[in-house]
């Protein structure tokens, strides 16, 4: 049978109450599980007893469960850390994740949501780890991946007259680099679950998750709020992968960033400096930018099909990497006044910026509406409801305020099937990365009455030239054929 | 033959009595052995005695009371000489004047025909009303309801209602008459203005693709708010129209102002109109006018869109909005 997996708020209120910090923390520690959770919304599957289900073990034998598994964190506890954002004003903790060493320098990887305030606002947050033994310290940001949502840290030595002894340290499971893991392998994640103590965690490994444009390993294994950033090791103790993220409604479905990317990132970090807040920022638009690019140049290759909506066409993109969803009113009600259906797709994932920041996401969507009994004025009335652009929330200091351009377009030569369109563009800019902007495109037909197709187009963290590109392919593909 | 006028410390007449002046005085006091008897406790059973003098003047005499007698600047005389019909003197809290039977009256105001407002104020009603039913009307797209109807259209009818009996009230308090059915008539087509111009800003804003008609509407109902009570105050009374015109005016372009700064014109990114940047109400596609827009004329104009986003990003952001605190959260 399947339980409702409680939210963090939710599971520790039970418990026993908690100041208002951790609630917060909690939620930070989350974020990611949370921008998951909004795009994947797969119901709960309910699966019958099986009935060649083995009978339960006989309880005899007084053996240890999991040798392996306590072997597995015999040796990989000195090498893993808590990471801790603190307030500087404060001294207290505003969010935990995990990490690990991976280098005898005091390199160390963990997940670049669990870092993004400090990496964002260095001069209001400080990052400290905290490891098993006890020990303390700074942690210096030396490298990030928007896109794989990992970042590379640095312990800084303990003082600064003597020569650090070499630490012990993680290596990587070169078949995992590679991606030659069979599925069904077994992996051990770790991590700091909840600021509850290292724990960990038996799991499957899953290969790739299919259909996504990132590439990111499914883990059949209990991921925690706290444990981003952690490792997940095979049994020889080698890194498969980072803890990154679970899907909330889910049993036991999580997922790593993959080996090679983690790999990849370390090598490029082994000799670089400590990144500064000005770095970190030219990182992230740099790495935004680049992403798009190559998330465009792939959403064109993959091409678009054509939707059937009534007597309208309008284009669906054949990536399988958009997660479409249908939805109609006609069994809503016995005496409807108007049929709607609708359909939507967008991209499973979302990049990671901040707490109040995401980016990478392209949403398409089309309303399709015919009045049953509605006059011209009360379909003009529904029509206006239902185009109103999605509100860009998000704080002014992030994003500047939207600006809308708004305008009925005619049909051209080259499109000569498509019907006037009312389309309501409205843009913003990210304030910390230049040249990349959130887009928002409503388009309504103009050419009847009492029936019309609403499309929506929605993509952040996008150039212009992109966006423009993007939002004239999209309008293109309207047509009317009556 | 004198006429003694008794007028309230409001200087309202209360009263007036005429005398015979043959023998040339008269006196004024609370006791019932006066010619002229004043209800007024200030005042002294004897108070005052009237004379004429040689040169055929009214002086008035104050006969030793506690209280004396005042002159209209408030100066206390024991002896006052009556210049004309117009002047006043005080005794106690009562104004008094002597008026003689010469003393020129303006010739009579011309008598309006009784109008008949009722049939007008039918028309209107019944367009005010029948708009705002029309309004509701063409916004039903779920299942009938009646109540849909009923409430807006009852709270129109109760406002209204109070709107021209506080009119009504002011007027009688001031003019003297209620003019009830004035007033309703300048209410109502008030309302049918202000019911018809909304629609009208709302269809030119979608027909011409002006958005302005419907960020700036306020400036007209504003205008049409100002117009409505001049008329309310021209039906109390017609005196001072220019000051009343002025007045109204000024308050108003001040309405409008405060409103407008308000809504931000400087950054029409900011304010108000930041959340909704965009036309919210479309009417049917056959009502529009503006001929579409080229396809390259179009995206010419989302390209300025990015000047102006690129501008923003240099400058400041204002301070965070509640919306904002809301939203943001942790971070």
């Amino acid at each position: 049978m399947t339980a409702p997996v409680l939210p963090c708020l939710k599971h520790f209120t039970f418990f026993l109450p908690m100041p208002l910090f951790f609630v917060f923390r909690c939620f930070r520690a989350t974020a990611f599980g949370l921008l998951l959770a909004a795009v994947f919304t797969t119901s709960a599957i309910a699966a019958p007893p099986d009935a060649d289900e083995p009978t339960p073990l006989p309880m005899t034998a007084a053996q240890p469960l999991s040798a392996t598994a306590e072997q597995i964190f015999t040796k990989a506890r000195p090498r893993l850390l808590q990471i801790r954002t603190l307030l500087t004003a404060a001294q207290k903790q505003s969010s935990i994740g995990s990490g690990f060493l991976v280098d005898a320098d005091g390199f160390a990887l963990t997940n670049y949501h669990v870092v993004s305030q400090y990496a964002l606002e260095p001069q209001t947050y400080q990052l400290d780890y905290l490891a098993p033994d006890g020990t303390r310290g700074r942690l210096r940001l030396h490298a990030i991946d928007i896109a794989n949502d990992l970042a590379v840290v640095r312990l800084e030595p303990s003082d600064k007259g003597g020569v650090q002894a070499p630490r012990d340290h993680f290596t990587f499971n070169p078949v995992a680099v590679a991606g030659a893991l069979p599925k069904g392998e077994r992996l051990f994640a770790m991590g700091n679950p909840f600021d509850l103590g290292f724990t960990i965690v038996e799991g499957t490994y899953n290969g790739l998750v299919e259909n996504s444009y990132q590439p990111r390993t499914h883990f059949t294994g209990a991921l925690n709020p706290g444990m981003s950033g952690g490792p997940a090791v095979t049994a020889d103790n080698r890194i498969a992968g980072v803890n990154v993220a679970k899907q909330f409604g889910g049993d036991l479905v999580s997922f790593l960033v993959p080996a090679v990317a983690a790999h990849a990132l370390l090598e490029k970090a082994r000799h670089s400096e400590a990144m500064s807040q000005a770095g970190v920022r030219e990182a992230i638009r740099e790495q935004l930018d680049a992403w798009q690019n190559g998330f465009f140049a792939a959403l064109q290759e993959e091409g678009f099909r054509a939707a059937s909506f009534g007597p309208y066409q309008a284009a669906e993109s054949s990536a399988p990497w958009f997660n479409c969803w249908a939805r109609t009113n006609s069994g809503s009600s016995t005496k409807l006044r108007v049929l709607i259906n609708d359909a939507s797709c967008d991209t499973r994932t979302a990049l990671f910026l901040a707490g109040n920041m995401s980016s990478g996401q392209a949403n398409m969507s089309h309303t399709y509406m015919k009045s049953i009994d509605l006059n011209v004025l009360q379909f003009a009335t529904l029509v206006s409801q239902r185009m109103q652009p999605s509100p860009m929330f998000g704080p002014r200091r992030r994003y500047t305020p939207q600006q809308c351009y708004e305008n009925f377009l005619a049909p051209d030569d080259a499109h000569p099937n498509r019907p006037v369109l009312r389309v309501t563009w409205c843009a913003r800019a990210y304030r910390d990365f230049a040249d990349l902007y959130d887009i928002a495109v409503t388009a309504v037909t103009q050419d009847s009455s009492k029936e019309a197709l609403i499309s929506r187009l929605s993509l952040t963290g996008v150039s212009y030239p992109n966006a423009i590109t993007f939002t004239e392919r999209f309008l293109n593909t309207l047509e009317v054929s009556r | 033959m004198i006429w003694v006028e008794i007028l309230s410390r409001h200087k309202e007449l209360i009263g007036r009595s005429r005398h015979n002046a043959e023998n040339g005085t008269l006196s004024i006091g609370r006791g019932y052995n006066n010619d002229v008897i004043v209800d007024d406790a200030c005042v002294a059973p004897q108070h005052v005695l009237l004379r004429r003098d040689d040169r055929g003047l009214w002086t008035v005499e104050d006969r030793g009371t506690q209280n004396g007698m005042f002159d209209s600047r408030g100066l206390r005389h024991t002896r006052l000489v009556l210049l004309n019909g117009d002047t006043l003197f005080r005794i106690g809290h009562t104004w008094l004047r002597v008026r003689t039977t010469d003393f020129p009256v303006a010739p009579e105001r011309q008598l309006l025909p009784p109008q008949r407002l009722w049939p007008w104020l039918l028309l209107l009603a019944t367009l005010a009303f029948g708009i705002s039913a029309l309004e509701i009307w063409s916004n039903q797209i779920g299942e009938f309801r009646a109540s849909l109807y009923l409430m807006p259209i009852v709270s129109l009818l109760m406002t209204l209602v109070i709107w021209i009996s506080l009119w009504a009230g002011l007027s009688r308090l001031l003019s003297g008459a209620a003019n009830f059915a004035r007033h309703a008539l300048i209410a109502l087509s008030g309302l049918t203005a202000a019911l018809l111009l909304g629609a009208l800003f709302s269809w030119g804003a979608f027909a011409f693709s002006a958005r302005p008609l419907v960020d700036y509407n306020f400036a007209m109902y504003w205008l049409v708010f100002g117009v409505t009570c001049f008329y309310h105050l021209r039906a109390i009374s017609p005196r001072l129209l220019r000051l009343k015109a002025v007045i109204i005016a000024a308050l108003c372009i001040a309405a409008i102002t405060v409103q407008w700064l308000v809504k931000d014109p400087f950054s029409p990114h900011q304010g108000n109109s930041a959340n909704h940047p965009y036309l919210k109400d479309l009417w049917p596609p056959a009502m529009r006018v503006i001929a579409p827009q080229p396809q390259d004329r179009f995206f010419r104009n989302l390209e300025k869109i990015k000047t102006d986003l690129d501008e923003l990003r240099k400058k400041e952001p204002e301070g965070e909005g509640m919306f904002d605190m809301i939203l943001e959260g942790d971070d």
